[in-house]
């Protein structure tokens, strides 16, 4: 039920967003069915970067119809060469639409996607785009970070933040950097720890991890990638902490330590792609993921309201304008 | 109350010995299909798109045998060490460790003519497998250090040398843990058949050429007499320790053109994936061969259609790839378990 | 000071997890079975162990739960390798295959789930007051205090008892053992199980009582690390204190480290526990020192064949 909910509400901040912004998107029609298939590195159930992109994709089926959208998924594929396979099976069982959930896979799709022209590849993280029929999906996580390092930076008591960090690379260092500015712009006192575990899936070394910031001062903790949700789960042992998310919405994990998540919203991303196949254009673009396109947003909490205090709205209001106008640019130098 | 009672056979006519391995493969099947059915699958379905999937198509065929490449290199190399009955569990390492200093040639060498730059690399990864089995193997010899023990941790020392490297030095763009693209020099060249590479034509030489090794040259014999008794060895003259010391720098190379061969031939990179394990799974595929090279190549092939055939499941039929594991250990299980009935004439009698 | 108070604490945490395994381990192997399973085995502990806490709510039922689990696994590896005299080394990788797959398998619904209930910790009277100490000994929850007395209790089992004669003997030379009136069979049964059990604990620690999660896979290698720590230990339960301590420490260190900016190699400094290893290994060949390696490890013993 607790998903259910969230979910709901998910949905209407995004419907709201949407309704507001560029229209072109909802104009889509579909006649002809498209078949997609998803590769992901962990499960459609990790609460985080492989599940928000299922659920994006879902709810452009749920949108659709399921006659006009039919959804493949393979699971726990981080293996490159494994999921160079399943990537070339699904091509050439016929499906329009291949999306490979990571950074990972880009070389693999570079030699794929020449073999099978009328089908369109997605990957992201990423912008390169070697083929005219690939696509490459950037989230902005640095964005949302910066205002989730904004709350952070206002939280803290101890004046010590933690980050707990995947591997040291990517998106990780993306949301790692503008999760600082965003703590330095309010709170030039504080200081931000990093310590990475080496691993996406590790759950128990990120739980080692976030109880080392814990004892060592932290009381604001952040982190990215699958393996954070067992930080969270330690994170919700300790009463006074906060954990800011990211990926998507994680609040059922640990709903009183939970405050707000970075959430994608990839299925605008999936749409785009599906809209450029109508056009004719099979791939060659770099889709971005932003504050101002709405394709990333912050999803409160809504059982930590109380959390929210108006300093703290204007602060994050304020900032995420700024940085939709371009006033502020989140550096990644 | 019934008491085993065995005793031992003499000898297993081959075709004795092929019946017993099929009824234990069946035996194996029957409980993963039952595994299969807890998923609401119908597991005769699921069988036949394993093999359908694995061997019905060109594409197909073709990634089995790409999957079965470093498999008959790894199986080699655990089964030469097995000849003269010497456990190398440390071939994922070495795998590993032949990768990485192929890889240290080829970001900081120059770049020469295709075939001479692969001979190069080929030769590194050789060298390098072949250095990182020579740690246990002096430990063995000059200290009586177990094997099985100092080659298992060694893996775990090679694998986070070449982390060092990937997180450090030869990160790639992005900062991700790989290293930039090989040049179109440091790739080995396809067969013609979907991504199948060089590699294969190698493992294929090296395996006639170990069978000749082993079977028809004083080497081999050497080999063999050393692993069938220590004493026999000693008497006839041979120095074991330096044929020790020889069978491990050979399985050590054999592992380390594994690494090679997925550098070089499908990945273009080095990177942390570079191996499913195939360290681990040779070490069964050279045990179910029972160290012959020519049968290492069928069972490299067994396994790979297994392999193949779990992605498939999860794609088609929507079985979690565990599945793919679990049938591969029943497989084992049953194997291992009929090896008594090869041996001794089992008996029931009730007491 | 407090940092270095945080590293120890969370170094007799963690270390716990590899202790109860290495102990499970040990036993095994002096009886002259080598279990390479230890990952596989920890792995469906750590789900069986989960599974029955959140649907009993139950952690008494959650650990019994888990040891059954280790047991079976531990009959398994026992059937094989003593009744049907399968290689060892062989039957082990199929077990650790068997559980990882298996776990994973049945373990989908568990993951992400929230357990209602969580092992307390227990602060020691008197002792936890001790500074420094007090802190990073004595509040810990009961599994870690078990972990403490287990190793004592194993030692004295092993050189004081019948038992542990007759573990060592079947062991060292179970043809011998056998006529001396030892069931080498029987003794190898019980250990190889007993030990299945203690690895089957060591999972469910891992997920019940120490991440509070399931997630498939989630052992990371712990159980091999195991089987290095067996010997690190010379297969002395005093030793394998020591052992798996130290390794929680080195590992909560690593992480210290880095949080400090220290220019540290993380990764370099992973190694040190398997190099530690072979060092220590080294040292006692060089002094010529018996090891504890049981002469008898990983050869199937055939009672009917005498050469």
């Amino acid at each position: 039920m607790q998903r259910v909910k969230v979910l709901s509400i998910v949905m209407v901040i995004f419907l709201l967003i949407s309704a507001m912004s560029y229209a072109n998107e909802s104009e889509l029609k579909i006649a002809k069915k498209v078949k997609v298939a998803l590769i992901i590195p962990s499960t459609i159930d990790d609460l985080a970067w492989s599940q928000i992109m299922y659920e994006g994709i879902k709810s452009v089926q749920e949108q659709y119809g399921e006659d006009k959208v039919e959804i493949e998924v393979s699971e726990r594929l981080w293996n490159a060469v494994d999921a160079g396979a399943a990537i070339r099976q699904y091509a050439s069982q016929g499906f329009n639409i291949v999306i490979a959930h990571g950074a990972q896979y880009q070389s693999v799709l570079d030699e794929v996607a020449p073999d099978f022209p009328k089908t369109s590849f997605a990957y992201g993280t990423g912008f390169a785009t070697n083929h005219p029929n690939i696509f490459a999906y950037d989230p902005q996580a640095q964005q949302g970070a910066y205002l989730l390092g904004i709350m952070a930076g206002l939280k803290t008591k101890s004046n010590i933040v933690g980050i707990v960090g995947p591997v040291k690379a990517g998106d990780a260092i993306k949301y790692n950097k503008g999760f600082k500015q965003g703590v330095e712009s309010v709170n030039p006192d504080a200081s931000v720890r990093v310590a990475y575990t080496g691993s996406f899936g590790d759950l128990v070394a990120a739980g080692e991890i976030a109880r080392t910031h814990i004892k060592a001062g932290a009381d604001v903790l952040s982190g990215t990638a699958q393996q954070c949700v067992g930080a969270i789960k330690v994170a919700s042992e300790f009463e006074d902490v906060i954990w800011l998310s990211s990926d998507m919405d994680q609040s059922s994990v640990a709903p009183q330590t939970v405050l707000s998540s970075q959430e994608y919203n990839f299925d605008n991303v999936i749409e785009s792609i599906i809209a450029y196949r109508q056009k004719g254009i099979l791939g060659g673009k770099h889709l971005e993921l932003t504050l101002k396109n709405g394709n990333l947003e912050l999803i409160p909490n809504p059982k930590l309201a109380s959390e929210y205090t108006p300093e703290l709205e204007t602060a994050v209001n304020e900032a995420k304008a700024k940085i939709i106008n371009g006033d502020i640019e989140v550096g990644l130098d | 109350m019934f008491k085993i009672k065995l005793e031992q056979k003499k000898r297993v006519s081959s075709r004795e010995e092929l019946v017993i391995t099929l009824t234990a493969i069946a035996i194996a099947l029957v409980l993963a299909g039952i595994f299969i059915a807890f998923n609401g699958v119908n597991p005769f379905e699921a069988f036949w798109k394993v093999v359908t999937s694995a061997l019905g198509s060109p594409y197909g065929i073709s990634e089995t045998i790409v999957k079965s490449i470093p498999l008959i290199f790894t199986g080699l190399a655990v089964a030469i060490a097995l000849n003269s009955k010497l456990w190398n569990i440390g071939a994922e390492g070495q795998l590993f460790f032949g990768a990485t200093f192929a890889t240290a040639f080829i970001m900081y060498g120059p770049v020469l003519p295709k075939p001479l730059e692969l001979t190069v690399i080929i030769i590194l990864g050789a060298v390098g497998g072949a250095l990182w089995a020579s740690i246990p193997a002096l430990l063995k010899i000059k200290f009586k250090m177990n094997e099985v023990i100092s080659t298992l941790l060694l893996n775990y020392v090679a694998i986070n040398i070449a982390d060092y490297f990937l997180f450090g030095p030869w990160k790639g763009k992005d900062n991700f843990p790989y290293t930039p693209e090989f040049p179109e020099q440091a790739r080995m060249h396809r067969l013609g058949l979907g991504r199948v590479h060089l590699g294969l034509i190698i493992a294929l030489v090296l395996v006639v050429l170990l069978f000749i090794i082993l079977y028809y040259t004083k080497i081999g014999y050497k080999l063999r007499l050393t692993g069938s008794s220590l004493k026999a060895a000693k008497y006839a003259g041979i120095n074991i320790k330096s044929t020790m010391f020889l069978v491990f720098l050979i399985s050590g190379a054999l592992a380390g053109l594994a690494g090679v061969a997925q550098i070089s031939g499908i990945e273009y990179k080095l990177h942390q994936h570079i191996s499913s394990g195939y360290g681990y799974t040779g070490i069964i595929v050279a045990w179910l061969a029972r160290s012959n090279p020519f049968i290492i190549v069928i069972f490299a092939l067994f396994l790979s259609v297994l392999l193949k055939g779990a992605d498939s499941l999860q794609i088609a039929m929507h079985l979690p790839a565990a599945v793919g594991v679990v049938t591969q250990s029943l497989i084992l299980f049953a194997i291992l378990g009929s090896e008594l009935f090869k041996n001794f004439n089992v008996k029931f009698i009730r007491r | 000071m407090t940092d270095i108070i945080t590293i120890l604490y969370a170094a007799i945490a963690s270390g716990t997890i590899i202790l109860y395994a290495t102990l499970g381990e040990i036993i095994t192997e002096r009886s002259g079975i080598l279990n390479l399973g230890v990952e596989g085995i920890m792995l469906m502990g750590a789900f069986f162990g989960f599974y029955v806490a959140y649907t009993t709510e139950s952690l008494v039922l959650a650990i019994l739960g888990a040891a059954l689990i280790g047991g079976l696994m531990g009959l398994i590896h026992a059937f094989m390798s003593i009744t049907l005299r399968a290689n060892q080394v062989v039957s082990g990788l199929a077990l650790t295959m068997f559980g990882t797959g298996a776990s994973a398998f049945f373990g989908i619904d568990m993951v992400g789930k929230t357990l209602k209930v969580s092992f307390e910790i227990i602060e020691i009277p008197i002792l936890s007051k001790i500074p420094m100490l007090g802190k990073i000994l004595f509040q810990h929850n009961i599994l870690v205090y078990i972990a403490f007395i287990l190793p004592l209790i194993l030692w004295y089992i092993f050189n004081r008892t019948k038992w542990g004669l007759a573990l060592r003997s079947s062991g060292e030379e179970p043809l011998s053992s056998e006529i001396m009136g030892i069931k080498v069979i029987k003794v190898r049964y019980v250990a190889t199980i007993v030990g299945g059990v203690l690895v089957g604990i060591s999972g469910a620690y891992l997920s019940v009582a120490y991440s509070k999660l399931w997630v498939e896979g989630m052992t990371h290698g712990r159980g091999w690390i195991t089987i290095a720590l067996v010997i690190f230990a010379n297969w002395n339960p005093l030793i394998a204190y020591g052992g798996a301590y130290l390794f929680g420490g080195l590992t909560q260190l690593g992480l210290n480290l880095q949080k400090f900016d220290i220019a540290f190699p993380i990764i370099l400094l992973k190694s040190i526990p398997y190099l530690f290893t072979l060092f220590f290994l080294f040292i006692i060949s060089l002094k010529g020192k018996r090891s504890n390696l049981p002469k008898a490890l990983g050869i199937s013993y055939f009672r009917e064949k005498r050469e």
